[in-house]
């Protein structure tokens, strides 16, 4: 199925986020919104993937 | 340099700083001018933010967060960008996740052309945090009635602007931003708008507490100096609020006593 990742297009089996997040290895450390929603790193396991959802991942930047 | 008596520090939320600078990360030449101002300046927190991985073109987002281990000063995330309530929410969990941090700094961006704050939904936002456990630093503007119900809805400190962020302007309604250290008792920072070392010296003679400045410092010619001069300007600042200043006069007053002076009146 297809979702998406920062806004492209990405092909995945995974099922959950957590095999998702296993399948990309994101350098750490990031934090994860799924379809605009914070998924806390508790509930990657139990967080299930659907065709065409949006995955963002967030990471530290410099800021003012 | 001299430095303010050990008894007087900065407490935010019962933490205790040493430091009255608080400086932001972005914007600068290079990630080693950036560490070198934080080295030189000893901020008590440095800012810090969230975005999209990869999607930061500045080339010291590489390696940030590395620096910021390696720098081990404490980090306050910020919201900005956030223009609704609902994202200020997901951005603060995502930063305490991320930084394992309580403290944010509450931007909710109300005009993208001026970047002032949405002060009339800041109030209600900064309320919905502080119950949920964070320690928030709202970005404000000198509004006495909106700082008044930051504080009354649990904000331990807040943070006024002096002029619109990354404008360097300066303190640009001093009636406004001294009434309202009169009237508001709880710490407060000044965040944004400064651009010279003296700006920061003359808020701090109005008795504010601290100021947070990013731009100001990293645009410098020589941004490492300039964390210096800021450094200085702070503590010369609260030194002078502390020392209490003369009452300003009309007339001129003679310094030299006049009594005795040699030749008066004789001709």
């Amino acid at each position: 199925m297809q979702v998406f990742l920062n806004q492209t297009a990405h092909n995945t089996k995974a099922a959950r986020l957590i095999d998702l997040l296993e399948e990309i290895s994101p350098s750490p450390p990031f934090a994860i919104a799924h379809n605009g929603a914070f998924i806390p790193k508790g509930s990657y396991m139990s967080t299930l993937i659907d065709e065409g959802d949006h995955i963002e991942i967030i990471a530290p930047i410099t800021g003012g | 340099m001299n430095h303010p008596a050990s008894s007087d520090h900065l407490e935010l939320y019962g933490q205790i700083f040493t430091s009255r600078l608080l400086l932001g990360t972005s914007r600068y030449p290079s990630p080693a001018i950036l560490e070198a101002s934080i080295a030189i300046s000893q901020p008590a927190m440095i800012t810090a933010s969230l975005r999209r991985q990869g999607a930061n073109p500045e080339k010291i987002s590489s390696g940030f967060w590395e620096l910021l281990k390696k720098l081990d000063v404490p980090v306050l995330p910020n919201t900005a960008g956030c223009h609704r309530p609902e994202e200020v929410f997901q951005i603060a969990h995502m930063a305490r996740e991320v930084f394992e941090t309580d403290w944010i700094k509450l931007e909710l961006i109300g005009d993208d052309y001026t970047l002032q704050p949405d002060t009339l939904r800041l109030v209600q936002t900064a309320e919905t945090l502080i119950k949920e456990g964070f320690k928030v630093l709202p970005y404000c503007t000198e509004d006495l009635v909106v700082c008044q119900r930051l504080v009354d809805v649990g904000c331990q400190a807040i943070m006024p602007w002096a002029a619109p962020i990354g404008t360097g302007k300066g303190p640009s309604n001093p009636y406004g931003l001294r009434l309202l250290r009169e009237r508001i008792t709880v710490p407060m920072i000044i965040d944004a708008g400064l651009g010279l070392p003296s700006h920061a010296t003359t808020v701090m003679e109005w008795g504010y507490d601290a100021v947070l400045l990013n731009t100001a410092v990293a645009l410098a010619h020589d941004p490492t100096r300039m964390a210096k001069a800021f450094t200085s300007a702070v503590v010369a600042g609260r030194e002078g609020f502390l020392a209490g200043a003369m009452p300003a006069h009309e007339q001129a007053q003679a310094s030299t006593p006049t009594l005795g002076t040699p030749f008066w009146h004789q001709n």
